[in-house]
């Protein structure tokens, strides 16, 4: 059954009850961008064939999920723990999403979809476009001040 | 034979006329661009392409079911299904994240959801790429949703990445539809 939480977020499908897929954890909870992230889910009951992550990257500024979402095989690591650390892609992230698929007696279970919010990075910012111009103002400062130099020197002679 | 400061001001002039086109250039919407025909499979297996929609202003949503921002422009695509006529404005949401594996049944769950949780019957075309992503690969490869405005004549009139409101959707709809 696939149940679509439209204000949650997205699509997120279940098995309904009794989802063998635990709860996802991240570390660390609050990742920077373009940082690797580890990800981690229990999984009970029968052991599945292959497990895999989806991780994508979208920007709550500008409302835009970028296309290359991460696909990666979770290899078990410890009893029922399934782990994999993933390289964030886009700087200018403020969040990813994540959903765990298990192939469990041949077909394939999704888990519900976590959203882990981006941090800061040290300078303030999460490396967004802020809309102002950056190497054209600069060369804009400097054109000015170049001419402002030729005019005093004109005036000087 | 030119006087030394006539020639330093129009050197002057010259210099800054180049320096104000060299930072304003970026800053320049697109418009009047000229857009392709594609084609696209409706949810009823149809398939359906963009050119069956000229002589209308084209509202194209490049859009997936596994995005946040998509689902918020739902809200403001509906208002344009509200505030427009059929006649007028065409609206075409198409998941272009079939090559991530969203498949038919998940949009049309996604549509069904809508109406069930919040009351909004998303009434207008859906569709959805072909598996190798062409839609996407030509209108949406930055990222979703990627929002086109087309005039009547299928030119690419205004092009967006990421959520837009209704406000300026609106006015843009507004201008292509004078346009013609």
């Amino acid at each position: 059954m696939i149940v679509v939480s439209i204000l949650g977020a997205t699509a997120v499908v279940a098995a309904g009850i009794g989802l063998p897929i635990g709860t996802i954890t991240v570390t660390p909870s609050a990742p920077a961008a373009l940082s690797t992230v580890t990800i981690s889910v229990p999984i009970s009951g029968e052991a599945p064939s292959e497990v895999r992550v989806n991780v994508e990257e979208c920007n709550g500024n500008t409302g835009v999920c970028y296309p290359d979402i991460q696909n990666v095989s979770m290899p078990l690591t410890s009893s029922s723990i399934y782990r994999t650390d993933v390289t964030l892609k886009h700087s200018d992230a403020t969040y990813i999403t994540i959903k765990v698929v298990a192939k469990i007696n041949g077909a394939w279970q999704e888990s519900s979809q976590k959203k882990v919010n981006l941090s800061v990075t040290p300078d303030g910012n999460n490396g967004d476009d802020n809309g102002t111009p950056g190497f054209e103002l600069v060369v804009f400062v400097i054109a000015i001040g170049i001419s402002l130099i030729l005019i005093r020197r004109k005036r000087v002679k | 034979m030119m006087i030394p400061g006539i020639r330093k001001l129009r050197f002057l002039f010259v210099f800054f006329l180049f320096i104000f086109l060299l930072v304003f250039s970026g800053c320049t919407e697109e418009k009047n661009d000229t857009g392709d025909d594609f084609s696209f499979t409706t949810l009823d297996g149809e398939m359906k392409r963009l050119s069956d929609f000229y002589g209308k202003v084209v509202v194209l949503d490049c859009m997936a079911v596994n995005c946040q921002p998509c689902m918020y422009q739902m809200f403001e695509l509906k208002k344009i299904s509200e505030n427009y006529s059929t006649d007028d404005v065409a609206i075409l949401s198409i998941d272009v994240w079939v090559s991530n594996g969203e498949t038919a049944t998940m949009l049309q769950d996604m549509i069904k959801e809508f109406k069930n949780q919040v009351n909004v019957t998303l009434d207008w075309t859906f569709g959805l790429d072909d598996p190798e992503g062409t839609i996407e690969n030509r209108y949406a490869s930055e990222g979703v949703p990627s929002l086109y405005i087309y005039d009547k004549n299928g030119n690419i009139y205004y092009s967006h990445v990421g959520y837009e409101d209704y406000a300026v959707l609106a006015s843009t709809i507004d201008e292509a539809l004078i346009k013609n």
